[in-house]
């Protein structure tokens, strides 16, 4: 299976002949990378449809063989992420076409370098079947990361320092956790370590290097009171950055943990406490999320903030403790990407319009930007929780998997945060119906801008319908038969 | 008795979106609201095709897709879906000639999406009608509470700003706080949310949190405007006198009404609500209702506040039918769904009609109003005839089954209450008429000749008293489905 490689590929290269082009033919950067993302997306549906057909993929790089060499494992949910992060890549890449060429002088060679370098990160990070691996990729993703947030006006350069150096403990603390691993167990591929740790003695320090492990992570996706650089990330730096990492990082450390959750660390290896510490963060986050994004007056920001509640909802589900509620955090993975996507891309578009995200800049979008608005409606919709649209079903899940459980409280957030985001972007909403725009307003709403947003928001209710459809083929089928 | 797997559901479920794009790319006025009736004569066909199946106790079912185990999103078409599809899809007509009418004389903004937005609706309520199971019949709820947000808010000023949100607040705000964890709820100890007719059999659920979700359930749909989630209905009278006369007296307010009777009788199930007395949490909040929005009522000089005081009563007698739990009692709410529309819509029509021609909106400067516009007023007579229930108005049947329920089942104090009820409807209903006609010349604020509004404000009112008339005399397919859904 050579697919695996070949959805990695085309952004490595892309990235190298990116900086190539940069200093030779820059007019050739940004096709370069429209043709690296559409290659990458095209292999990884490839990929998808594979696996569906024929089952999990393993890829042994140079022919090494497990556990000594580098080990790519694709599975049916894997394979989905990897589709989601290049694709969502791809439609945040074509929308701001605009920004990448002019936005950055003679910087855009680099950016543009940077972004597919970090895409393909976050991509390895979801193949990879080797702890350490991860660490290497967790690091490759995140330092063009952070660059790629440096770029940007005003305090951008600041907020994303403050990511590095948190990003730089949790990123530690896991390596040290794996650390602990090796020293315990002697290997680090996945498939191995899920083995030996089955059998090994349930001692102090697998506890320990467990906790430090998903500490680490939690750090990195930004589960409260661990939520500080998030909203300055995103909230400062360029629209690009933001629509870029905004659905992906966070999404994918949820991965990293899921994966580790049901495939890798044994139930009796999670310190007996850990659940219950996590279920708390993850519904104080939800609420915590809720209130801040409340009292926030830039509507990225205030996006942010949501996100932050939206970890919580995915940390939640996962601990919980049965098969229906991390059905709904694996599905809200997918579903939280995706309508973070659409609102980061319309948010995008409108502020290329209108400057500054506050609300008294957002009058009257709804006359003179009808699309972009009916896009975000669509993404609002979501985040709300309305039928059909893709983030109904897998709250869904996690309230039913809440109820299922007995976890009261985390439904109550579950609740509480869907009426919050009501009046959050009913808000926008009243401003951009109700009031008048400026005379000085001359909002252009441009096809090559409109037409991935709309993929993106259409593809909220296409998911929807066929949310049954995901979690039967890519989802239920990964879940370990021993969680009911 | 048999189930037709068709996707004529479907269709005409649909059939109401298929105009969006047509009406929202026509040049002219005119081609617009062509649009707009050929979409409501489509549904209304696509429903009336289904009548003779569904009349004859087959249903006609279509699964959309399998979202969520045991919760599909699914179309199911039965006699009492079918009943207010009917009743719905057939003044969709009246009123889009109404509001070609009324929109245009009032020279109102924004009529593209006006008519754009009310087909969505008018999709919305319609779905609701036919969902074959509770999470469908949310999703249209929900959908239908969005898309009816900028008709409420169709003037865009500082007082439709503050309705909508009172709008949205309550609407949204109880369907997420309430209907979606009892949804969760009923999907996690059943298995399933279709709608069967015998319910949750007793004992799969303890009384204490049967008795929990009902209630959630029952306030949940606040577009039932049960007190106290009644408050959005008023507030909402803001809104264009077709939006009014359309949803705020039959697709928003019967879907609401139409979700509680759907959870009573094919969610909970009659026997199971009888068998632990929660019936009678049912009929004692329709009882409550009913009074106390007759009582204030009668001190609104509003008119269209009047009105909707009295919808929110009216509405809670389809809630007492189906708390009622006899054959008798659910025939007299599910036909009060429909005999409560066309009465209540010509009264809405009339008044949009008042305020288009004089621009009126107060009871108290209604003084003689009849001499100037006879006809109207004429038509504002037969339908508060009928919302009383004086025959020879449709009104009169639905409440004589009402009242048949309250006494099969002995309960005396109910049907005190619908007798009061009425009373009270003739208290706050007939002094208007009373004033429009008779008044001294000195005390007359109008006086003939007589000027009515436009023909196109004029023509609907009439032609739904007449069918209000019709209804008393040939309650037939209204009647037949109504029977055939109790029992």
């Amino acid at each position: 299976m050579h697919d695996v490689v070949l959805t990695i590929l085309p952004l490595l290269f892309g990235s190298f002949l990116a900086i190539l082009a940069g200093w030779t033919r820059s007019a050739l950067v940004y096709p370069l990378g429209v043709v690296a993302l559409a290659l990458s997306t095209g292999f990884c549906v490839k990929l998808l449809l594979g696996v569906l057909s024929t089952g999990t993929a393993t890829y042994l790089l140079g022919g090494w063989s497990p556990p000594w060499g580098i080990v790519f494992v694709i599975d049916t949910f894997s394979a989905g992420m990897m589709l989601l992060i290049s694709g969502s890549a791809l439609l945040t890449y074509l929308a701001f076409r605009a920004e990448i060429i002019e936005g950055f002088a003679e910087k855009t060679a680099a950016f543009v370098a940077l972004l597919l370098l970090t895409v393909a990160g976050h991509m390895g990070i979801v193949a990879t079947g080797d702890l350490f691996n991860l660490y290497v990729l967790i690091e490759v993703a995140a330092l063009s990361g952070y660059a790629l947030l440096g770029y940007g006006s005003g305090r951008a350069p600041l907020a994303s320092l403050n990511y590095l150096c948190v990003g730089s403990v949790g990123a530690s603390l896991y390596l040290l956790g794996v650390g602990y691993l090796y020293i315990l167990t002697g290997t680090l591929n996945m498939a191995d370590l899920a083995q030996i740790m089955l059998a090994a003695p349930v001692t102090a320090s697998l506890h320990g290097a467990v906790a430090v492990i998903l500490f680490g992570l939690w750090v990195k996706m930004a589960l409260f009171p661990f939520h500080g650089w998030l909203p300055g990330a995103y909230a400062m730096s360029s629209p690009v950055a933001a629509a870029l990492l905004a659905p992906l990082t966070t999404k994918v450390m949820v991965y990293v943990v899921i994966r580790l959750l049901i495939g890798v660390i044994p139930g009796a290896a999670i310190p007996e406490a850990l659940p219950d510490v996590a279920m708390l963060l993850g519904t104080a986050a939800i609420f915590a999320g809720s209130l801040m994004a409340y009292r926030q007056i830039d509507q990225r920001r205030m996006i942010a903030y949501i996100l932050v509640a939206e970890v919580g909802y995915m940390v939640g589900g996962m601990f919980i403790g049965n098969r229906t509620a991390m059905t709904g955090a694996m599905l809200h993975i997918f579903a939280d990407a995706l309508m973070t996507l659409t609102l980061f891309l319309a948010l995008g578009s409108i502020a290329r319009q209108r400057g500054e995200m506050v609300l008294a800049n957002m009058r009257g979008l709804f006359r003179t930007m009808p699309f972009t608005m009916a896009a975000f409606v669509l993404g609002a919709m979501s985040m709300i929780g309305v039928p059909p649209l893709f983030g109904f079903f897998s709250k869904w899940y996690l309230l039913s998997g809440a109820l299922e459980s007995g976890q009261y409280l985390f439904m109550v957030g579950l609740l509480v945060s869907s009426l919050v985001n009501v009046v959050l972007f009913f808000r926008i909403f009243e401003t951009a119906f109700f009031d008048e725009p400026g005379e000085s307003v001359r909002d252009i709403e441009h096809w090559s801008r409109v037409t991935p947003l709309a993929v993106a928001a259409v593809l909220l209710i296409v998911a929807g319908l066929s949310s049954g459809l995901i979690v039967d083929r890519l989802i239920a089928g990964i879940i370990p038969a021993s969680l009911i | 008795m048999y189930s037709i797997y068709s996707i004529q559901p479907f269709l005409a479920v649909a059939a109401p979106l298929a105009a969006v794009p047509g009406i929202l790319s026509s040049r002219s006025p005119n081609i617009r609201e062509a649009w707009s009736f050929a979409a409501a004569l489509l549904l209304l066909g696509l429903v009336a095709c289904m009548v003779p199946a569904v009349v004859a106790g087959h249903t006609y079912t279509w699964v959309v897709a399998n979202v969520l185990p045991g919760a599909p999103i699914a179309f199911r078409v039965d006699a009492f879906g079918m009943l207010f599809a009917l009743v719905a899809s057939s003044l969709w007509v009246v009123t889009t000639l109404y509001s070609i009418g009324y929109m245009r004389s009032k020279n109102e903004h924004a009529q593209t999406r006006f008519f754009g937005y009310f087909a969505v609706s008018i999709f919305c309520a319609v779905g609701v009608a036919f969902s074959a199971n509770l999470l469908t019949m949310y999703l249209f709820y929900e959908l239908l509470s969005f898309s009816t947000y900028p008709l409420v808010a169709h003037h865009q000023n500082e007082e439709s700003r503050k309705a909508g949100r009172k709008y949205l607040g309550f609407i949204v705000g109880t369907s997420i706080g309430l209907v979606l964890p009892a949804m969760v709820a009923v999907h996690h100890f059943m298995g399933t949310l279709d709608f069967a007719a015998g319910g949750i059999p007793l004992g799969a659920i303890d009384p204490t949190t049967m008795t929990v979700l009902l209630c959630l359930l029952l306030f949940g749909f606040a577009k039932a405007a049960l007190m106290p989630v009644h408050v959005w209905l008023p507030a909402a009278m803001v809104a264009p006198t077709p939006v009014s006369s359309l949803l705020h007296a039959v697709a928003v307010v019967k879907v609401g009404a139409f979700c509680i009777m759907r959870v009573v009788t094919d969610v909970f199930g009659v026997e199971t609500l009888s068998a632990l007395h929660l019936n009678d949490v049912v009929t004692g909040a329709a009882a409550v209702t009913m009074l106390a929005a007759s009582l204030i009522a009668l001190s609104q000089d509003g008119l269209k506040r009047r009105l909707a005081f009295s919808t929110i009563g009216q509405l809670s007698y389809i809630v007492l039918g189906a708390g009622l739990v006899t054959a008798a009692g659910l025939t007299g709410g599910m036909l009060h769904i429909a005999m409560h529309a066309f009465g209540k819509i010509t009264l809405f029509f009339c008044a949009g009609a008042i305020y288009v021609a004089t621009g009126e909106k107060y009871i108290s400067r209604l003084n003689g109003i009849g001499y100037r516009m006879p006809w109207t007023m004429t038509a504002f007579l037969i339908g508060s005839l009928s919302i009383i229930g004086i025959p020879p108005t449709g009104g009169f049947l639905s409440k004589w089954y009402l009242l048949n329920g309250c006494i099969d089942t002995g309960q005396w104090l109910l049907a005190l209450t619908l007798l009061a009820s009425s009373l009270l409807n003739a208290a706050y209903f007939l002094p208007i008429v009373y004033r429009a006609w008779f008044c001294t010349p000195d005390q007359a604020q109008h006086a003939g000749p007589m000027r009515e509004a436009p023909l196109a404000c004029i023509v609907p009112p009439l032609i739904t008293a007449t069918i209000t008339v019709i209804l008393f005399f040939y309650p037939y397919p209204f009647l037949n489905l109504a029977r055939l859904a109790a029992n």
